[in-house]
């Protein structure tokens, strides 16, 4: 068979051209991920040490302490609003007001909010500090003219068009956006202000930690009980939004680089929102966007400023539960990170932006966006090379082996580091759920989401129309009683 | 071909080896992390759910034979660092009297002593930790002690020994504070909102160091300044805030002026605050409005009635809303405004609306 001799020497050429590039490539990438998990714990065991002395009871009843705006986006979400609208309300913070943006429910979402909280419609003129794409059919506020609710009313623009109506009526100095069917710790509000009150003068966005509601105990929009979801797609994502999400942004954070604030969780200053033109309604990854954006700006300007992420804050929120929306949303995320570095190329590698420029930028580049790429590439000429007979069996075992080894390393290591400082997990079994998706998470998850995130890219590319499609939630686990 | 063996077999046994080694040393210290500090926590709850009511009747001032006091200070040796700990909790919620009482506990412990001699350890850990125990003790002559802390290398040690001095209340820290919101040797000073706490705190000999530190170089140190006097408030720094309003350039701090004259200046500022009111900068210009607001004058009518037609529909809205707190007379010019029907009808309107809403829901006017 003439073809197959060909396809192996093609193979065999390719495999000793890109073999050791890509073995240096898998080993950096991880060493990198180890890395940002070591910063991170720095970071962590600074904050636990400091606990005592920190005063954080005092935060409450601080002087200082700037009124927030706390921005939730609604589409369709009659069934968890009431309760989320609550417990937003409910946060401790001794000034904060909670904007709801009906974005065009089609559902009973706004009526709920009517009869719970007695809304009315007042005569309300919004500002245009920053461009919105629908504005306002009308703004009510409780009867009793005291509870800090504001629910506005719009047709269909879009979650980030939503967030920037928002901001343009938010009365507070800071502004923070949530998604409304995302639950936040009682003390989130006040944790999250802290850097604002440290250094009101450069601190201009802050992020704090997302983490997986799924199985836990809720009730009242109030956390309970901390549990890990029980379904292997769900239990590997709490691995990942701890190794990603949670310790590669402290890490970031903790060397001044920090380029993304997540979008179901960030406060930003208003003016500095203001002074940037708020959200792009127009990007897929426009939480990435808006924080590229505020440092172009700002380092263009040569204002101080700065953004940071803290690991005390916590929001919850509802990861996907089946393999079509974790798709989509990969796609999207990927897509989202295209789209931003590719809009801001001018920052790779450019000394102008300091670190960010010259060492988180690259990175993104290099170990974010092309990461897919490798992996699949690897894991297919690999694949090839054994099906071709280049590569001997025991040689291609204990390769996948090694590759993987390092990888469920990482994680461990993340998962050591969480037990060390937060354990938020606080059962045995969670213990061992945590420990066997460390595992799985290799088995096929890395793979698919790999392909899933291509796929953004590829549709990037091909400008293929960005939909969003529905994220299908099957809600919280509400305690009785 | 090369490319199979692009790394020996031998080697690739070698690193999995080594690894499967790091993942079970990994495990092994989650495993033992988390029974360690389950055993800490059930042994800890026990100790302290028997002498918890000992120390909640210190603490309230109810101990009158010293027997609770007593039963804390003569624990045994392996049982102080856990009612140390939490007798340091309480401290820092408590004041007065019951203060005294409760850190007499960490006095029989020896506490003042490791506390001194910990000022000069190598940990940072332990130096913030000395700190914050003499200041948890009250222990006011050793403040001196404390002030060198304020330049310390590590941020965790000066914010420490600044809400110690906080809680010593000793004036004389005043300028060491003030000088660690803007340190030479350190990249970050100490955290704004800890020396604002602690300037308040401090006793009026802080004063005239506060008044200085208007006119530091540093913008940090500056709006730390302008938020003390508007915070306490020293009302005798009205001229200094006056002087500043026009020479001041980081808009933040500007703000922090601005609010600062709205809590010490009075009737003569009113002109000063309606010109802010107009900046250019809208968060200067909002603190304005809040200033006049809270002036609280007959005069701060005229002077916010304007500023209900201004562009900026936030500004607009906030000076609205100001008059119809400043009572009937604001409310009635507002309502001039309505019916006026120009494009400042819409805030009056709204703020209206509001007061309407709140005083139905409280059978007030």
């Amino acid at each position: 068979m003439e073809w197959i001799d060909a396809l192996r020497s093609a193979v065999a050429a390719v495999l000793a051209f890109i073999a050791v590039p890509v073995l240096i490539y898998f080993l950096l990438i991880n060493t990198s991920y180890l890395v940002m998990i070591v910063l991170a714990a720095v970071d962590f065991v600074a904050q636990r040490r400091r606990i005592p002395f920190a005063g954080r009871e005092e935060l409450m009843h601080s002087r200082t302490m700037p009124g927030i705006s706390v921005v939730a986006p609604m589409h369709n979400e009659e069934v968890g609003i009431r309760v989320a609208v609550e417990s937003f309300l409910s946060l401790q913070h001794p000034r904060h007001e909670v904007i709801v943006v009906d974005d065009g429910s089609t559902d009973n979402g706004f009526e709920v909010l009517r009869r719970a909280f007695d809304l009315v419609p007042v005569s309300r003129q919004m500002p245009q500090d920053v461009p919105v794409r629908e504005t306002p059919t009308s703004i009510h506020v409780p009867r009793d003219g005291r509870t800090r609710l504001t629910v506005v009313r719009k047709r269909n623009s879009g979650r980030s068009d939503s967030i920037n109506v928002g901001v343009n009526l938010a009365r507070e100095d800071l502004v923070l956006f949530v998604d409304s069917d995302s639950i936040l710790d009682p003390g989130a509000l006040l944790a999250v202000s802290r850097p604002f009150i440290e250094d009101p003068i450069s601190t201009v966005a802050a992020g704090g930690v997302i983490r997986a509601v799924n199985g836990c105990r809720v009730k009242g929009g109030r956390v309970l009980e901390v549990r890990m979801p029980g379904t292997p797609l769900a239990d590997i994502q709490v691995m990942e939004y701890l190794r990603a999400f949670h310790l590669g942004r402290a890490g970031w954070s903790r060397i001044n680089a920090l380029l993304l604030i997540s979008g179901a969780f960030g406060v930003f200053r208003r003016d500095a929102l203001v002074s940037v033109g708020g959200l792009d309604a127009s990007s897929i990854g426009e939480d990435f966007e808006l924080v590229m954006r505020l440092h172009r700006t700002f380092r263009k300007q040569r204002r101080p400023y700065r953004v940071t992420f803290l690991t005390e804050p916590i929001c919850w929120t509802e990861v996907p539960s089946t393999l079509p929306v974790l798709r989509r949303q990969r796609a999207r995320w990927h897509r989202g990170l295209w789209e931003t570095l590719w809009a801001y190329r001018d920052m790779l590698g450019n000394p102008r932006y300091g670190r960010l420029g010259l060492v988180a930028v690259p990175y993104y580049w290099l170990f974010e966006l092309v990461a897919p790429l490798l992996e699949l590439a690897g894991l297919v000429l690999i694949a090839l090379g054994f099906a071709l007979g280049l590569v001997a069996v025991e040689y291609f075992v204990l390769f996948m082996l090694v590759a993987y080894a390092y990888a469920i390393i990482v994680t461990l290591a993340a998962v050591t580091i969480e037990e060390l400082s937060y354990h938020k997990y606080p059962r045995w079994r969670d213990l061992g759920i945590t420990l066997g998706a460390v595992v799985l998470e290799n088995l096929g998850y890395r793979q698919l989401t790999a392909w899933w995130r291509m796929e953004g890219w590829v549709a990037s590319l091909r400008n293929r129309r960005q939909v969003w499609g529905t994220m299908t939630r099957s809600g919280f686990t509400e305690v009785d009683g | 071909m090369a490319a199979q063996t692009v790394v020996s077999a031998p080697l690739l046994s070698w690193v999995l080896w080594v690894l499967v080694w790091a993942a079970i040393l990994l495990i092994a210290t989650v495993l033992g992390s988390r029974a360690g500090r389950l055993w800490r926590e059930h042994r800890d709850a026990q100790l302290l759910g028997e002498l918890r009511p000992a120390m909640l009747e210190v603490a309230s001032g109810e101990d009158d034979d010293a027997s609770a006091l007593h039963r804390l200070t003569a624990v045994p040796a392996h049982r102080v660092p856990v009612v140390d700990r939490a007798v340091s909790a309480m401290l820092s919620k408590v004041r007065g009297e019951p203060a005294r009482a409760l850190a007499r506990v960490l006095e029989a412990h020896g506490r003042a002593q490791w506390a001194i001699r910990g000022l000069s350890s190598h940990s940072a850990v332990h130096r913030a930790h000395a700190a914050w125990t003499l200041g948890l003790m009250r222990a006011r002559e050793t403040a001196p002690r404390l002030v060198p802390l304020l330049q310390d290398r590590s941020a965790d040690v000066v914010v420490a020994a600044a809400r110690a001095l906080a809680l010593l209340g000793d004036g004389s820290a005043a300028r060491a504070v003030l000088r660690a919101v803007a340190p030479r040797r350190r990249p970050r000073g100490l955290p704004s909102w800890v020396a604002v706490e602690s300037l308040c705190a401090f006793d009026d000999s802080a004063a005239p160091v506060i008044e200085a530190a208007t006119l530091h170089p540093n913008s940090a140190v500056r709006h730390v300044a302008a938020t003390v006097i508007g915070a306490r408030p020293l009302l005798g720094a009205a001229p200094v805030v006056r002087e500043r309003l026009a020479e001041e350039t980081d808009p933040r701090t500007l703000a922090a002026f601005v609010e600062a004259l709205g809590r010490v200046g009075g009737p003569r500022d009113l002109p000063v605050l309606s010109r802010f009111a107009r900046h250019r900068d809208e968060t200067v210009a909002l603190a304005a409005v809040e200033s006049l607001e809270r002036l609280g004058l007959a005069s701060s009518v005229a002077a916010l009635a304007p500023l209900v037609a201004d562009p900026r529909p936030r500004l607009a809205e906030r000076a609205a809303v100001a008059l119809t707190e400043l009572g009937p007379a604001g409310r009635d010019r507002l309502r001039d405004v309505v019916a006026a029907e120009g494009s400042a009808a819409l805030p009056a309107n709204y703020a209206l609306q509001l007061t309407a809403m709140r005083s139905a829901g409280h059978g007030v006017d």
